[in-house]
């Protein structure tokens, strides 16, 4: 209970600390963000020793199970070579980790995105136009045909605003043509309407969180004083 | 008296004299070079290029400086016959007159060679001059030195008018070169029958002032005591180059003789004009004056001529330091040069090709005292003295005379040089004149003006002059001097020039370019302002003053040599630019206004800071009050009982509770805290009542994350709702037969998202905060069945990234099956995940307090919904009013500003 005070009390002093912005810059602000990126690195790092390295590399290594020593070998070796960078007289030595790392991050993002969110909404662009299932739900068609055309309409003419290369009979001009102009005027309105949203979303989590460290301390101080 | 030349200097010193009384050095150095020069060598003659230049020139009188041996060595042998026979000479020098010896042609180089023989031999003995003289003064009775007393000398440049008539008369009484005295005398007494003092004060007059003073003392002083012949002689040992005297001496010859201007009437002239007065004498006239004693004096100042023509003989004649010609006429590019010319009066014989052959062609004849000026000429120079000086006319000649001369002597200076100019154009003209009568010059057949301009342009532009011969058709020596072209007449006024201009100055000063109507040029003041004239001109004097001795090496003793660069000597500071500005009234006037504004600009900025940071900072605080006032409100007073409106569950929240509602009993559910501690806040209002319900459901739940901070969340998380649960008098997790695993931090990114749908049980080996060192929660019986992602009931991932929500669907979607992936956002990220939800690659969304709060109500759930509603509405109504305020405030500003804007 006590440390459940001495957290809580440590807690409720860092929010006043962070608040303290409202009056401007001050070193009571910066103290607690400063604070806030030293625990969190220094956290991080005692994370990665704990529950990365120790638990996945040290302990295959010291359990004598041979498979496990050789997959433990091969995630050693590369990290070592990952240090070399720090050498620019070896660190063509680290490019085969960065390799390594970089072609399997690509790899799968590239899969990803094709896959999981190209391939996925192109799919949910035209089943909008299936009102079978929308019908089921017991929503008019006429509702579910516009929401489809516009969820469209949108897609296509957001896609029309990125278009940077012209070709045709506007590729001398080096104009698009009118109707990829059209385009990319609705497109650009879709994306407002995006981006407010976003804000939108934004201003509410921070309102949330503000309710959040209100909630926070009216509780410690009715803690305290009740 | 016997007088001694210096070797050095040139001065000629009384014998009795061991030092030079100008330059106190030795008068008789040791003969010989190292005594022991034997007569044989130095009858040898020396190299071809340098015996037509050294015999001419004082600089080979060696001091006693080579008379070490230490230098015998280093000298050529040349050089040592080269002194040795000047030594001679200057031996023979002091015991008889001296004899000029012409220089053989096989001795001149090879470009003197054919010169020198376009000029005449110049043979003038003493003992003839003596007796041509004499007899001249025998024939014309002129023997008693009475008769030469007063000669006809202060013949006034006013009667220049006529001048052109006598030069052409005195072109008949120009000494032929080569011509016997006596054959020049018949002449003369042939051809006229003036009185010889006419004609003798005609040629005084002519030269300079102290020319005819000299000759005037001659014919007086010096008759009288029987020195006549060391006149003669010093004009005999001091003979230059033929200049402007001869040809003016011989002009006003003719003039006297058409005038017959006597003594009674030159004197009538002077006392009309009173003389000059005391203080328009000129300083070297003044300084004539006080050396000379009242007879110079007074003889000077019935000379009547321009200053500029020379006093050097007069200054001789009365014993002074023998300098002037040197010091006053010689321009100063050719004095630093170290040139010694002598005085142009000493000039008496020759012809015109050979007044100046030194000068003109650089092989001095036979006089040594020619230098070869030529070879230091530089040639643009040379090529625009000889242009200009025979196609200016004498216009612009008398201009600059009359502009450098005193005023009394102005007027008469320019109207003798109008006349010269008139006689000069009339030279032009194809006829015989210099023959026969001298015609008189007549408006008609002078040139014009324009004539004469036009011609100075052309010449000017390097065209060739009508009157003048095309080159290489030159004639014969002995054709010009028979019968003086006029072009050598136009040679004669331009050297005549040479005496009465301050110097060959190349260009016009500013005044001749006034004077001729001429436009000077002007130069903007800013470009005035950048020239760097100091810095260009500093350092011309340090490198052409090297009037200096060489004390060694193989040109020891030789002075006028032009130095070698010295680094050491001619190094100077880097010049400094002047800093100045030359700025204009205006210019300052705009710099103030400038400046004025720039001090008005920065003071009402400070203001305007002042007061935009105390609005600011209070309007901060409002906007934070009222947010404060919006959220406490429904916390502090608001009860759980109150309505909530708008907080209804749509569609996809029902949606995402029947996914849920389908998960049984002791299934287990694989939930991911991926979010940052930031919206620690946010997504326990989103999540709370989904954990609760899981919770309730007694569900086994395994929690991991991908970033660092999320097992610590989770866990607090979890802490949290198990506490709150407990409050309410409800169990979660294990008390209720539940169990809640947290597989902590899920290194790698994507790959280990990959890893885990493919593998779970080797992406997340052991539980959050075991070190691995407690057995594997894989063999736990909540964990037994799961070997990939598609064993899990249900896949929830509350984030607060699309980032990370979007790569849970990309890596993990296809590896799902029919396990439902639900997304519990933030609020900022729901608009994107959305997507997901409506492709049906999710199962469903709940975003932020909202979807929280909804999900809350609609599960059931314990918690204070109603509370963190209404504080949320009243917190958006308050931030979209304020943004609304700040809208009209911002367009209300801009109406207002754009209305003072034209102010």
């Amino acid at each position: 209970m006590q440390m459940d005070f001495l957290w809580t009390l440590i807690g409720f002093t860092l929010t006043l600390l962070v608040f303290s912005y409202l009056f401007g810059d001050n070193f009571l602000f910066r103290l607690a963000a400063s604070l806030f990126i030293g625990v969190t690195a220094g956290y991080s790092v005692v994370l990665i020793i704990d529950d990365v390295i120790v638990p996945r590399m040290f302990v295959p290594l010291s359990s004598g199970n041979l498979q496990e020593v050789a997959l433990a070998v091969v995630p050693l070796i590369l990290g070592i070579l990952i240090f070399c960078k720090l050498s620019p007289r070896i660190s063509k030595l680290g490019s085969v980790s960065m390799g390594f790392l970089v072609g399997i991050g690509a790899a799968l993002l590239v899969g990803g995105v094709a896959t999981g969110t190209l391939a996925g909404q192109i799919r949910a662009a035209v089943s909008g136009f299936d009102l079978q299932p929308s019908m089921l739900d017991g929503r008019s068609a006429a509702g579910v045909l516009g929401e489809s055309v516009v969820f469209l309409v949108g897609t296509l003419s957001t896609l029309a605003y990125f278009q940077f290369t012209t070709g045709g009979k506007n590729a001398a001009a080096g104009q698009q043509s009118a109707f990829l102009k059209i385009a990319a005027n609705i497109g650009k309105f879709f994306i407002a309407v995006t981006l407010g949203a976003i804000f939108a979303g934004v201003f509410a989590a921070a309102l949330t969180a503000l309710i959040d460290r209100l909630d926070f301390l009216t509780e410690f101080i009715f803690e305290i004083l009740f | 008296m016997n007088e001694i030349r210096c070797p050095k200097c040139g001065t000629l010193n009384p014998d009795n004299l061991k030092t030079c009384r100008f330059c106190q050095s030795l008068l008789n150095p040791p003969k010989g070079i190292g005594g022991e020069t034997t007569p044989e060598k130095s009858q040898e003659n020396p190299p071809e290029e340098i015996s037509g230049r050294l015999i001419l020139t004082d600089a080979f009188d060696q001091p006693e400086d080579f008379s070490g041996n230490n230098m015998e060595d280093e000298i050529p042998d040349w050089l040592i016959r080269i002194r040795q026979r000047e030594l001679e000479n200057r031996q023979s020098e002091e015991v008889q007159e001296p004899v000029i010896e012409p220089i053989k042609e096989e001795d001149l180089p090879g470009w003197a060679a054919g010169r020198a023989m376009l000029e005449p031999p110049v043979e003038e003995p003493v003992e003839e001059e003596e007796d041509w003289l004499t007899r001249l003064r025998k024939r014309k009775g002129l023997t008693d030195p009475e008769s030469l007393e007063e000669p006809p000398s202060t013949f006034s440049v006013s009667n220049a008018g006529e001048l052109s008539d006598s030069a052409e008369k005195s072109e008949e009484l120009r000494p032929i070169s080569g011509e016997h005295p006596d054959s020049l005398l018949s002449r003369i007494l042939s051809t006229d029958t003036k009185p010889l003092e006419e004609f003798a004060a005609g040629d005084l007059n002519s030269q300079s002032a102290d020319e005819s003073e000299q000759l005037s003392e001659n014919h007086t002083g010096q008759a009288e005591n029987g020195e006549f012949v060391d006149w003669l002689r010093s004009l005999e040992e001091n003979p230059t180059p033929k200049t402007c005297a001869d040809s003016t001496k011989e002009s006003s010859a003719g003039l006297m003789e058409e005038h017959e201007i006597s003594e009674e009437r030159l004197r009538e002239l002077e006392s009309e004009q009173g003389g000059p007065p005391d203080d328009e004498i000129p300083g070297w006239l003044s300084d004539i004056m006080a050396g000379n004693g009242d007879k110079n004096t007074a003889d000077i100042k019935r000379v009547d001529v321009p200053p500029k023509e020379d006093n050097t003989p007069a200054v001789e004649k009365s014993g002074a330091v023998p300098q002037p010609t040197a010091d006053r006429e010689i321009p100063d590019w050719l004095k630093e040069l170290g040139v010694q010319l002598t005085p142009p009066a000493a000039e008496e014989h020759g012809s015109k090709a050979s007044m100046q052959p030194g000068i003109e062609n650089g092989t001095a004849g036979q006089d040594e005292f020619q230098f070869p000026i030529a070879s230091l000429i530089p040639p643009d120079f040379k090529k625009d003295f000889d242009n200009g000086a025979s196609t200016e006319g004498h216009s612009n000649e008398a201009e600059i005379l009359a502009g450098s001369a005193p005023e009394f002597l102005r007027e008469d200076v320019e109207d003798w040089f109008a006349q010269l100019s008139k006689d000069d154009a009339a030279d032009r003209q194809p006829t015989d004149s210099s023959a026969g009568e001298p015609e008189e010059a007549t408006p008609e057949t002078l040139p014009r003006q324009d004539e004469l301009e036009s011609e100075r342009a052309d010449l000017l532009e390097g065209k060739p002059s009508p009157q003048e011969p095309p080159a290489g058709k030159s004639e014969p020596a002995e054709k010009h001097a028979d019968k003086p072209a006029s072009g050598e007449k136009a040679a004669a006024n331009r050297e005549a020039m040479e005496w009465f201009t301050p110097g060959p100055e190349p260009f016009k000063t500013a005044e001749a370019v006034t004077a001729e109507g001429l436009e000077p040029a002007t130069i903007p003041s800013w470009l005035e302002a950048m020239r760097p004239v100091e810095s260009i001109l500093g350092d011309q004097t340090e490198i052409l003053d090297d009037d200096q001795i060489v004390e060694s090496g193989p040109l020891a003793g030789l002075s006028g040599i032009l130095p070698a660069e010295n680094p050491a000597v001619n190094f100077r500071n880097p010049p400094v630019y002047s800093s100045r500005l030359h700025v204009s009234d205006r210019q300052r006037a705009q710099a103030n206004v400038l400046e004025s504004l720039l001090a008005g600009t920065v003071t009402t900025q400070s203001v305007q800071k002042d007061k935009t940071k105390l609005i600011k900072g209070f309007g901060r605080l409002v906007v934070v009050a009222l947010l404060f006032l919006a959220v406490l409100y429904p916390i502090l007073f608001a009860s759980p009982t109150h309505a909530t409106p708008g907080l209804e569950a749509g569609a996809d929240i029902q949606i995402f509770k029947n996914r849920v509602d389908t998960i049984s009993t002791g299934q287990t559910v694989l939930v991911a805290f991926d979010y940052e501690a930031g919206y620690a806040g946010e997504m326990r209002f989103a999540a709370k009542g989904l954990i609760e319900q899981l919770l309730q459901k007694q569900l086994n739940l395994v929690l991991l994350s991908t970033v660092p901070a999320g097992p610590v969340l989770a866990d607090d998380f979890m802490r949290q709702v198990t506490f709150e649960m407990a409050a309410v008098g409800k169990t979660a997790g294990r008390t209720s037969g539940g169990q809640v695993t947290n597989l902590g931090y899920l290194p790698g990114g994507l790959s280990s998202l990959h890893e885990l749908a493919l593998n779970p049980r080797g992406a997340a080996r052991i539980e959050f905060g075991s070190r691995g060192t407690v057995p594997s929660v894989w063999d736990d019986p909540a964990l037994k069945n799961i070997h990939k992602i598609g064993d899990f009931s249900a896949v929830i991932v509350l984030t607060d990234s699309v980032d990370t929500g979007r790569a849970w669907v990309e890596q993990t979607g296809q590896w799902l099956d029919t396990t439902p992936l639900l997304l519990v956002t933030s609020a900022q990220s729901a608009p994107i995940l959305k997507l997901y939800v409506n492709s049906g690659q999710a199962a469903g969304l709940l975003a932020g307090l909202k979807g929280g709060m909804a999900y809350e109500r609609l599960a059931d759930t314990p918690g204070n919904a109603a509370a963190y509603w209404n504080s949320f509405r009243y917190g958006i109504f308050i931030m979209i009013s304020i943004l609304l305020v700040g809208i009209l405030y911002g367009s209300a500003a801009g109406i207002f500003s754009k209305g003072k804007t034209p102010e």
